[in-house]
């Protein structure tokens, strides 16, 4: 199922009189095409849970679109449109069995028992829980539950699987795996699948197409390392990539961009004042390199060592900078200097924030 | 007898201040029972001294054994005390019920005796067909058992059934649906809990009255269908079911109507089963609304107890004309306590039958709500 | 260090100081204007939104995706307020059975000489009110103070001893191990038992039954009397003995009857409610206490005592709302007429020994009298309970 938003935009009224609406989506587009992964990426209040239930049916939409393959289902009820959801905290009926649980759809749907019973085990297969088919859901581990959502929300062979949050409540070992199972899942079914993160690793790790959200505004559509490696703006190069990007205030003075009075690399746009941003990755250690920074200390992963220092145009506490670990660094050292790759050092106007390509 | 008959202002002073005494005395008592506790604590077993590093000091002081036993003998006294107590508050709590039994198989003459048995002699179970045969013919008379039974059972049943309808229909409104003006309307419900129902009662009897509702079953049970707290207390369950199950439902191609009676209904079950059973205990003591409005016949089980019973059908006996001792003493028109301790079993038993059933549901819903049936 | 605890010390404008006094009744005003603001702004909210126009900004935020019919929105327009549909039974029955009888008793109590049937009545005034208080209703009914004066002792005294008493089965029932369950079970079972019914086993305990070959019989209460020297005393018979303090009867004995039932009926509950309050305590507090060498009753004073202090001033509360509405217990234990003369009557007794007599302006009257009087309980209760329910 291909699925084309237009100019889709969410505005709750305020809560109380005479306050500010709050305007959860605006005028997104997104064209999805049928059978891809769909991670929507942001901090907490972009907006993207919102998206995923426009999508489900569950809200309204306040303007625009919504096309399930050319057909408009903007104000098609939830339960018409066909689509799986799997919520944040499960949402599993405590009083049911797991095997009525994953039936339930079906029920509503009028399937007779015979053939609900066959599809709910065979959805419980698919996520491998067929052995918890009688247990209730308090019963089951985070995990486990996890699964019987995903499976009740397969079951009904759905267009599309909406997913939201859905590894947030596990622990970090299952969280690795479930997110590989959901991957698996989503391989094995075709179904075109939307899931909400807040979780950038989480979403570069499986997504197909990433869509990166800020209050509400899209800041980018892509393929995850498409995004990483050339974001359109300061806040999608902050929110990708773990150690974060070092930002710097800096400026750009006749085609060189400056970090206080060194150049770290060629700009050829007007002069203006910047943030220069690197990627932890991006150093070079050069004796004669361009940037000079303080070192506090270097932590040693094993098979990198990341330098963490300071400088006084970073907006952050740290710069941490990540070098291969037999690069050799001289001991004690107070101060180290760094060539910076060009491809991993971004512009952005310091007004707008925008990448200065 | 001692029979203390106060009149004038002086005896006035020295009721107050016998009062006054009274309560200096309660008072010192407590004062006393302090002191006593810690002279009794100044007593208690040794112990370990704590913050003295020199334990060569413990030869004397301390002893871990003779402590370790003499704390065990303390615990088993305490523990003895304890049971001792408890036991004793059991009977009391269960005394009476044992005495309406019993009195309601003795005959007249053994429930008089001036010294009580605690065991019948002889059992007199036409005691309990007597009851069952008071009929309301003769003026001042109660009504039929029967009749009773089921104007209760009746009046019982359909007051719960459309009780809960109506507090579950209600409560869903105010837990899951928007409108306009609900949140005053729920405030007004609640400002309601806040003035007792004898205010209500007056005007309700003159409303009825001029309806020319007295002696239905009706006005036994429109006046208490609406409860104001068990609709809060539901409504709280309801809106303790997460929103997103809902949505899933939703989802999964729910109605509103299903999602209530698939979903809500099942989950907040305990509550409902235990609304159910104090609303059913609540009409089966129903008293004095009953009383008020209608006519003995049309009245409830609790109104036919507190009637008279007497001995006054031996003529249709199965025992014949001569089976009655009680009239050799009292006649056939003075009130008979067997009788009516044996009405009076009959009042109680079933809601002891149901406790036994149901304890679970029963207490944990009195735990929960805090009404009184 | 010394530089931030300069900046600790900013000065502050102190707020301008009454004396105690006049702050008090600054302090009451702005409370209540601050709760008729309250319910002002709720009453208008509420008015605006039903006939409130909606304004261009507004309407811009509300849905305009597809564009619906005519018949279309005014389906979705009902069905959002379909929710009255839902109340609508409950709301007609509490219209006719409890609001509109707030309305009228305020109203009617203010009728002289009315009755209610024919809705006849001579005049405004305070007249009920007057002959109510005054005792002088011609009518041979209750007596408005003897009632109220036994309202008060009966539930003044009954509910605090209760209190205690359930506090100490429950302490016991929680500090024992084996037969817990069984031990619950019976002490919950006066519960359930219907107040006339167990009333009627309780006056046969007390009552001085009758002659029998010339000696007087006697129930079990004055047998065991009768062990230590007592006289029989009529308890709840014509005999009963009483005090007379001008024209008011205090008919201990009686009241003496009424308290031991009113106990017994009333531990179930409290101790149900105490003994799970008692339960839900974390253990680890009285793990704590034991490494702390607390003795048994420190434990219990600086433990116990302040975890169920809730539920301790709930009982409190609701046993002192329930006994000024106490009735059928009366009833129970010296039928109708409560007791000679109407001498052990109660407040809501008094409110239906009017209804009966026909003077339906007495019984408003009453139950206003009622209404206010625990209307202030109820005042001071929340200013106690709230000083005391800090641990929740």
């Amino acid at each position: 199922m291909r699925i084309s938003i237009q100019h889709l935009t969410k505005v709750f009224p305020s809560r109380t009189k005479g306050g500010k609406a709050v305007h959860a989506v605006e005028d997104m587009n997104i064209e999805i095409p049928s059978g891809q992964l769909v991670g929507l990426l942001g901090p907490s209040g972009c907006g993207k849970s919102t998206t995923l239930f426009m999508l489900s049916g569950l809200e309204t939409a306040t303007s625009g679109k919504i096309l399930f393959d050319d057909q408009d289902v903007t104000t098609l009820a939830a339960e018409k449109r066909g689509v799986g959801l799997v919520f944040q905290n499960y949402a599993l009926y405590p009083h049911m069995t797991v095997q009525q649980n994953i039936r339930f759809p079906l029920d509503n749907m009028r399937i007779n028992r015979e053939e609900g019973n066959a599809r709910a085990l065979d959805a419980a297969r698919l996520v491998q829980i067929e052995d918890l088919m009688a247990r209730k859901p308090h019963e089951l581990s985070g995990g486990q539950q996890q699964r019987v959502a995903i499976a009740r929300a397969l079951v009904k062979m759905p267009n599309v699987l909406l997913l939201d949050e859905p590894l947030s409540n596990l622990d970090a070992r299952l969280r690795l795996q479930t997110r590989e199972e959901i991957k698996r899942i989503q391989r094995t079914t075709g179904i075109t699948t939307v899931f909400v993160t807040h979780d950038q690793e989480e979403a570069m790790s499986i997504c197909d197409i990433m869509v990166v959200m800020k209050l509400g505004v899209v800041q980018q559509i892509g393929a995850p390392q498409h995004i990483y490696d050339d974001p359109n703006n300061l806040f999608v190069a902050n929110f990708l990539g773990t150690p974060p990007i070092n930002i710097f205030k800096g400026k750009i003075q006749g085609g060189k961009a400056y970090i206080g009075e060194e150049a770290v690399g060629d700009a050829p746009y007007g002069d203006r004042e910047v943030y220069v941003g690197i990627r932890p990755e991006g150093f070079i250690y050069n004796p004669q390199g361009a940037l000079t920074l303080n070192v506090d200390h270097i932590e040693v992963m094993g098979r990198d060592k990341s330098v963490v220092s300071t400088h006084e145009s970073s907006t952050k506490p740290t710069v941490r900078s990540i070098i291969d670990s037999d690069v050799a660094l001289p001991e004690g050292a107070e101060q180290l200097k760094f060539d910076i790759k060009p491809y991993k050092l971004f512009l952005f106007d310091a007004e707008t924030e925008e990448r200065l390509r | 007898m001692s029979n203390l008959i106060l009149a004038g202002s002086a005896e006035g002073w020295l009721v107050a201040l016998s009062v006054l005494l009274i309560i200096v005395g309660i008072v010192a008592i407590a004062v006393m029972s302090v002191r006593i506790a810690r002279i009794v604590r100044s007593m208690r077993t040794p112990q370990a001294v704590v913050g003295k590093w020199d334990l060569s000091a413990g030869d004397e002081g301390f002893d871990a054994e003779k402590a370790q036993k003499r704390e065990k003998t303390k615990h088993i006294l305490k523990n003895v005390f304890v049971y001792i107590f408890l036991t004793l508050c059991a009977l009391l709590a269960f005394l009476p019920f044992y005495w309406m039994l019993m009195s309601s198989v003795k005959t007249e003459m053994e429930f008089r005796e001036s010294v009580p048995t605690f065991f019948p002699h002889t059992f007199q179970w036409k005691n309990y067909w007597m009851v069952f045969h008071q009929v309301t013919s003769t003026s001042g008379a109660n009504a039929s058992f029967g009749q009773i039974l089921l104007n209760t059972i009746i009046v019982g049943l359909l007051s719960t059934f459309l009780g809960l309808v109506l507090i579950v229909v209600t409560a869903y409104a105010l837990a899951r649906m928007e409108f306009k003006g609900k949140n005053i309307l729920f405030a007004l419900m609640l400002a309601t809990m806040m003035i007792p129902g004898e205010l209500f009662t007056v005007s309700n009897y003159i409303t009825v009255a001029k309806a020319h509702m007295n002696n239905t079953y009706t006005v036994l049970i429109l006046p208490f269908l609406v409860s104001v707290y068990y609709i809060y207390l539901l409504r709280n369950n309801f809106m303790q079911i997460p929103n997103s199950l809902y949505q899933a439902a939703k989802v999964d191609g729910l109605s509103d109507l299903g999602y209530l009676i698939k979903v809500m209904i099942p989950l907040t079950a305990p509550t409902l089963i235990s609304i159910t059973l104090l609303r059913f205990i609540g009409t089966w003591n129903s008293y004095i609304w009953p009383r008020l409005v209608n006519e003995k016949s049309w009245q409830m089980i609790t109104n036919w107890v507190t009637g008279g019973f007497v001995d006054r059908v031996q003529a249709t006996s199965p025992w014949g004309d001569n089976w009655s001792i009680y009239d050799k003493f009292y006649g056939d028109s003075q009130p008979l306590d067997t009788l009516k301790m044996a009405a009076v079993c009959m009042v109680s038993l079933p809601l002891l039958v149901l406790f036994i059933f149901c304890r679970r549901y029963i207490m944990r819903g009195v735990s929960k709500s805090g009404t009184k049936g | 260090m010394m530089e931030e605890n300069d900046n600790i010390g900013t000065p502050q404008e102190p707020p301008k100081k009454h004396n105690k006094f006049v702050q008090y009744f600054i302090n009451l005003g702005a409370r209540i204007k601050g709760w008729f603001v309250d319910k002002y702004t709720a009453v208008k909210d509420f008015f605006c939104g039903l006939f409130h126009k909606k304004t261009e900004e507004e309407k811009a935020l509300e849905y305009s995706g597809p564009q619906l019919s005519r018949g279309e929105k005014f389906r979705r327009g009902l069905k959002s307020q379909s929710g009255w549909l839902f109340v609508a039974p409950a709301l007609v029955l509490m219209a006719v059975f409890t609001f509109y009888p707030i309305i009228a008793a305020f109203v009617n109590s203010f009728k002289q000489s009315y009755s209610g049937m024919t809705g006849k009545f001579n005049g405004w005034g305070i007249d009920n009110f007057v002959r109510v208080l005054k005792g002088d209703t011609g009518t041979g009914g209750a007596d408005f103070v003897q009632c109220l004066v036994n309202t008060l002792i009966l539930t003044f005294i009954s509910v605090p001893l209760s209190t205690l008493l359930a506090l100490l089965i429950s302490v016991a029932l929680n500090s024992i191990k084996r037969v817990q369950k069984a031990y619950q079970t019976i002490l919950f079972l006066p519960y359930l038992t219907n107040a006339l019914a167990m009333g009627a086993v309780f006056a046969t305990f007390f009552k001085i039954i009758g002659t029998q070959n010339n000696t007087e019989t006697v129930g079990l209460v004055n047998i065991v009397l009768g062990w230590f020297g007592v006289d029989p005393i009529d308890w709840v018979g014509l005999r009963s003995p009483h005090w007379q303090i001008g024209s008011l009867s205090i008919p201990w004995a009686k009241y003496v009857v009424t308290i031991i039932y009113e106990v017994w009926s009333g531990l179930p509950f409290k101790i149900l409610i105490l003994f799970s309050a008692m339960q839900s305590i974390n253990k680890q507090y009285y793990d704590a206490a034991k490494v702390d060498g607390a003795s048994r009753w420190t434990v219990l004073w600086h433990i116990t005592a302040p975890m169920i202090m809730p539920q301790i001033s709930y009982l409190l509360v609701t046993g002192i709302m329930g006994g000024m509405k106490q009735y059928s217990a009366i009833v129970g234990l010296f039928g109708v007429t409560m007791g000679q003369d109407y001498d052990m009557g109660t407040m809501v007794g008094y409110l239906y020994n009017y209804i009966e007599l026909g003077q339906t302006g007495y019984a408003f009257a009453g139950s206003l009298i009622l209404f206010v009087i625990i209307m202030i309980i109820t005042y001071f209760n929340n200013k106690i309970t709230k000083k005391r329910t800090t641990y929740r």
